[in-house]
């Protein structure tokens, strides 16, 4: 029927895969730019004011970093799974524990300085979403149940308990779906430029660990031999089901620190929308990134740079927000089609017969 | 009625109807997903289905029409991940993510070109007392008195039953998501398959996205879906990808999503949030109790979910 | 549909299918008539079960041809086979665990309607088996069902599809004798409707039994064509095994002292398979430091249980374990490597290395915890690197790009990686499993060299492979694995031809007692 196969290729060359990236986001850029033309935007002012807004001025460039944060945690969280070829889809609910367990040691009873009010709300938000994925971890190590399945089910229990503490116990005297704000103890310093915090080091901080973690440690090479060839680990006297644990507990904890610094130095309380769906958009960051954690970070900027030139064009030039999402939409679309062409060399039939096995 | 059987009258009336677009998108996700594709785009497909319908219904299309409209965008949308994950091999997971963000950004953006936030529905499926049957005491009056939409869901979930277990293309539908490699080795067209589904899984998410703005709450707003997308691949599971248990399943979840309002105003004891989290836990459990067993093995994910199948890498 | 007995059905000519390293099929001819059971007989890895994945359109031949009732067949899947009426029963079935008897049977019959009821293909099935003699529940579940059950299935399955060539790969390797029996009926009563099936063995007593012809293979080609009655056992295990024996060579170097004490002792060591059932019955074993003691055999028979027991990835459920003096019975992977055990393990691509990862860490993948490779729990990258340049050197290991995956290396070149590491420790015990297979000669030489020169330094090395001619070359004493127990041990001088062809296949061999 069709005259053609497709034979895989073991390692694509470095300079296909940075083509096809770049002519994935050209053809992502060109069907925006489109939808921009469409409503009498013209598209290259309005890349130019988007690129401008995200990086471009002072107030821009803060925003876009304080929207990485949160992206950027998800985004190793679901990196470090991703290591061990464990799919993460959990890193929303193990954010949003995150987010309610700090919450609960800020509205709590008091503690005596920032100090320790940052290190309890720490522990705590790291615990919660450690827990969060170590349960998945644990059913996936023990009963081989999929954590795929378990971790996007726990994401919804989340939702339900946080959404309970902030109708609840925690919601605010004004009647209104927030909880109350925290003592200023608990939030974290902001650190004079536009509404950058502390978080935003607890980030880099992590991001470099995770590098250090992987690329430098022993634990790193049992998890990268894990991940490529569970049955060598095995015979080479790795504990696997240990390590998926470990892991998932460790990836769970990265993202429960993604709530931490939303709640505690963004917003200074649980806001209404504290579920904006940056567990679902790092499953997309990582795969990005190829798991690499620096990479995770230059997507999450990246993506936190869409984000809030996004929100510049559509104070400037009135291009809905909605148009980013259709432009990350495709982006990821033609990325994905790309791949095709990455890994494999498309050959007629006649040929594909000699060079298979 | 009063007290508690008007309450559970109400609660079973509005379970049903808000249980509705949950099933017709967890019907699709089912068909998709037995045929070993998973598609985590369902709430990008729900949500063009949503805005598609209604906006053809306001354009003057008659309220079939309009469903139709939905059903055919929900499956030419669903069609992108076909593409991606079956002829493309690309990853299951971000081929439907990628799906669910851009069906967000499509979907706003139509509704906000079309002004659509302002309009009041032209028209929507209206309740329609089955004879007789709307009748019977206390039932008649919660089941029976629903919109099309609602009943064609349920019927849809007794017809899904009946193409998986009792067909020719049901038995070759489990059977490639179960087994590609036998499936393929019998004769069945694995890529061929695997595309139907997919689309037949668009066309019934583009019908709930429908249910949702021409039926359960007339009208179209940004992200109206509100996580019902997501619910329904949890519905999946919880019905053990199995049409009759989905429709059970859609009842339970319609009810927690209806004792929202309604048991807060009651003030009772144990807080809704609480029961809202007893299917997700419950399912959890039944996993951790049936995998990686004897008796498990009847039940679970198809075997070859989320697994692209390539016929050249034989071992 | 079906033609006189007696015609030739198949023809194969001048098949010839090579797999890296490796010429599994160096120019087979093969012809089988209607109406004959026709035995393919071999060693593990002679080439029998390559030249039927050809047949049945799994595999396509480098060179040849395949001829079906004269006219010259293109077989391009296992579809394109089933549709020219060739049906191959896989050793590892091919059905569909979670459905019914009948979905399966189902699935691809020809002339089933749209909508089909399963009472109408449960009786069909229920039928076609009861022809045959083969006794099956059409609505049990496939996974309920035992492997002698599911592979009445695949017969099942493949007579409702009209197939008139069946070929069964190692039927009753799975099989208790009296499923063999009931199995063995069923395929003469298939033979004697005119249907072609080729059976495929290497157990001599059921292959004298029921063939009506029986052609040899050994390494790649067809070494004879008998008919019933042609030979007797003795004469196909020395077809089977291979004539001219290499002379066994010294058993040690002169001025090399006797065996040392005991390292590895065996003694009643029982263990299930993969599917639960016992694939070790009791093994005793001792192999002392400075000899090669090895274990012939065919595959199959609990060598790998053996390697997972030896190595820790499985758990005896009877008998004692013992490494150094140390009881390792229960004893984790981890604490059996640091007890000084080395392993060249059988599978080279999916155990015994991580195939997308480099040389690098494929060669400090044991020692990775230990100094200079970790200071604590860091990782000394250059330490490793610096290592694995020598080992790559000193065992010529042609690697282009030391970080580059493994996998796209040759079978050679990933056995020197495995063998560098694993020698590299300094073993007191050595296991090396199937260590040349897949290999060119000069490959296999360098491996048994490697093998001696350990010998040499006083480790006690255990060889299990299926190339007797390894094993009585190389071992000092060695003994023969069968249906999970091990033959008394004997010299090299004692273990001549006969003896190992009857002992590989179970039977009771002159002067040695039973197995």
């Amino acid at each position: 029927m069709i005259a053609f196969a497709l034979v895989k290729r073991p390692r694509p060359p470095r300079a296909l895969r940075a083509g096809v990236a770049a002519a994935s986001v050209l053809f992502a850029l060109v069907l925006g730019g489109a939808v921009m033309a469409a409503i009498g935007v013209n598209p290259l002012g309005a890349y130019a004011a988007l690129c401008r807004g995200a990086f471009g001025t002072r107030y821009g460039l803060s925003e876009t970093v304080v929207k990485a944060v949160p992206l950027l945690f998800c985004g190793l969280s679901v990196s470090l799974a991703l290591r061990m070829r464990l799919w993460n889809i959990g890193a929303e609910g193990q954010y949003v524990v995150g987010a309610l367990a700090a919450s609960l040691v800020a509205l709590g009873p008091p503690l005596p300085g920032r100090a320790a009010y940052a290190i309890v709300m720490l522990a705590a938000s790291f615990a919660a979403g450690a827990f969060w994925a170590g349960v998945p971890g644990l059913l996936r190590a023990r009963f081989n149940v999929s954590e795929i399945i378990t971790t996007l089910l726990m994401n919804w229990v989340a939702i339900h308990l946080i959404q309970f503490f902030v109708y609840g116990p925690l919601r605010g005297a004004d009647g209104f779906p927030f909880t109350r704000p925290f003592p200023p103890a608990a939030c974290m310093a902001r650190l004079g430029w536009g509404r950058m915090h502390a978080g935003v080091f607890l980030a880099a901080g992590a991001c470099a660990l995770l590098h250090f973690l992987l690329a430098r440690t022993t634990w790193g090479f049992e998890i990268k031999v894990i991940g490529d060839s569970p049955g060598c680990a095995r015979y080479a006297g790795m504990a696997i089901k240990k390590n998926i644990v470990a892991v998932m507990a460790l990836a769970g904890g990265l993202a429960g620190l993604a709530g931490l610094c939303q709640v505690a130095g963004v917003e200074c309380r649980i806001p209404r929308e504290v579920f904006a769906q940056y567990g679902y958009t790092a499953i997309i960051l990582a795969w990005l990134a190829r798991a690499a954690p620096f990479g995770v970070a230059l997507v999450a900027l990246l993506f936190g740079g869409l984000l809030t030139g996004g929100e510049m064009i559509q104070i400037e030039l009135g291009v809905p927000l909605s148009v980013i999402n259709i432009l990350t939409g495709s982006i990821l679309i033609f990325l994905l089609a790309g791949d095709l062409f990455l890994d494999h060399r498309v050959v007629t039939r006649r040929a594909a017969r000699g060079t298979e096995q | 009625m009063d007290g508690w059987p008007g309450f559970l009258q109400s609660v079973l009336a509005a379970a049903a109807a808000q249980g509705a677009p949950l099933l017709l998108v967890a019907l699709g996700e089912i068909i998709c997903e037995r045929a070993g594709v998973l598609n985590l785009g369902a709430e990008g497909m729900m949500l063009m289905g949503a805005v598609c319908g209604f906006a053809a219904c306001n354009a003057g299309s008659s309220l079939p029409a309009g469903a139709a409209a939905a059903m055919l965008v929900g499956g030419a949308f669903s069609l992108v991940h076909a593409l991606l994950s079956v002829t493309f091999r690309a990853n299951q997971i971000v081929s439907g993510l990628a799906l669910s963000i851009l069906g967000l950004g499509l979907s706003s953006f139509i509704g906000e070109r079309l002004d659509l936030v302002m309009q009041p529905a032209a028209m929507s499926f209206g309740p329609i007392p089955i004879p007789f049957a709307s009748r019977i005491p206390f039932l008649g009056e919660a089941l029976f008195r629903q919109g099309v939409l609602t009943y064609l869901a349920y019927a849809l979930a007794a017809a899904a039953w009946f193409m998986l277990f009792r067909t020719r293309l049901g038995l070759r539908i489990r059977s490639v998501g179960e087994s590609p490699l036998t499936a393929d080795a019998m004769g069945v067209s694995v890529p061929a398959v695997r595309w139907l589904c997919v689309g037949i899984g668009g066309v019934m998410a583009g019908l709930g996205g429908a249910c949702l703005s021409l039926s359960l709450s007339p009208g179209w707003k940004e992200q109206m879906t509100a996580g019902r997308g997501w619910v329904a691949i949890a519905l999946v599971i919880f019905g053990n990808w199995h049409p009759g248990k989905a429709a059970l399943g859609a009842l339970l979840f319609g009810a927690l999503y209806s004792l929202d309002t309604r048991l807060q105003a009651r003030g009772t004891v144990v807080p809704v949030q609480f029961l809202q989290m007893v299917p997700y836990l419950g399912t959890i459990a039944f996993l951790a109790a049936t995998q990686g067993k004897a008796e498990g093995r009847g039940v679970g994910a198809p075997e070859a979910l989320a697994r692209p199948y390539i016929r050249e890498e034989k071992e | 549909m079906i033609d006189a007995v007696g015609g030739p059905a198949v023809r194969m000519l001048g098949i010839r299918k090579r797999f890296p390293g490796v010429a599994a099929n160096d120019g087979v001819d093969l012809d089988v008539r209607r109406g004959e059971i026709h035995t393919l007989l071999g060693e593990n890895g002679a080439g029998k079960s390559t030249l039927m994945n050809i047949l049945s359109g799994l595999y396509r031949p480098d060179a040849g041809e395949i001829l079906l009732d004269g006219r010259r067949a293109e077989i391009g899947s296992p579809r394109d086979a089933i549709e020219l009426g060739i049906g191959m029963v896989y050793q590892h079935s091919m059905l569909i665990p979670r459905h019914t008897v009948a979905e399966n049977a189902a699935l691809g019959m020809p002339g089933l309607p749209a909508v089909y009821r399963a009472r109408d293909v449960e009786a069909r099935v229920e039928e076609t088996a009861a022809r045959y003699g083969l006794d099956l529940d059409p609505r049990a579940p496939v996974w309920q069902l035992s492997v002698g059950e599911q592979q009445r299935v695949e017969i099942v399955k493949m007579l409702l599809r009209r197939v008139d060539v069946l070929i069964l790969d190692e039927p009753t390797a799975v099989l208790a004798p009296a499923e063999a029996g009931a199995l063995f009926d069923t395929m003469r009563a298939l033979a004697a409707e005119g249907r072609a099936v080729i059976f495929i063995s290497h157990k001599l007593g059921e292959v004298m039994e029921v063939s009506d012809r029986i052609s040899v293979l050994r390494k790649g080609k067809r070494v004879a064509l008998l008919e019933r009655g042609e030979e007797d056992e003795r004469g196909l295990a020395r077809l089977m095994v291979g004539g001219g024996f290499a002379p066994a060579r010294p058993a040690r170097a002169p001025g090399q002292g006797a065996p040392g004490a005991a390292v590895i002792e065996l003694a009643g060591i029982e263990a299930a398979g993969a599917r639960g059932a016992p694939a070790l019955r009791g093994v005793d074993l001792v192999v002392r430091g400075g000899e090669i003691f090895g274990i012939a055999g065919i595959s199959g028979n609990g060598q790998k249980e053996l390697e997972e027991v030896l190595t820790g990835l499985r758990r005896p459920s009877r008998g004692s374990y013992t490494l150094l003096g140390k009881s390792m019975t229960r004893a984790s992977p981890r604490e059996i490597i640091a007890r000084g055990l080395s392993c060249i393990p059988g599978d080279r691509g999916g155990v015994g290395t991580a195939a997308g990862l480099g040389a690098v860490d494929n060669l400090i993948l044991k020692n990775y915890r230990l100094p200079p490779f970790a200071r604590g729990a860091l990782l000394n990258e250059r330490a490793a690197a610096e290592w694995a340049r020598g080992l790559i050197d000193r065992y010529g290991i042609s690697v282009p790009d030391p970080r580059g995956p493994v996998r796209l290396l040759s079978g050679g070149n990933l056995q020197k990686i495995i063998l560098a590491r694993e020698l590299s420790s300094s073993p007191r015990a050595l296991l090396a499993v199937h260590p040349t297979r897949g290999l060119d000669v000069g490959a296999a030489d360098g491996v048994l060299r490697a093998l001696s020169a350990m010998r040499g330094y006083g480790a006690a090395v255990l060889l299990i492979s299926e190339d007797v001619e390894e094993v009585r070359a190389v071992s000092d004493r060695l003994a023969v694995m069968h249906r999970g127990r091990l033959s008394r041990a004997m010299a090299p001088e004692e273990a001549d031809l006969d003896t190992l062809g009857l002992l590989m296949t179970g039977q009771p061999a002159p002067g040695l007692g039973g197995v």
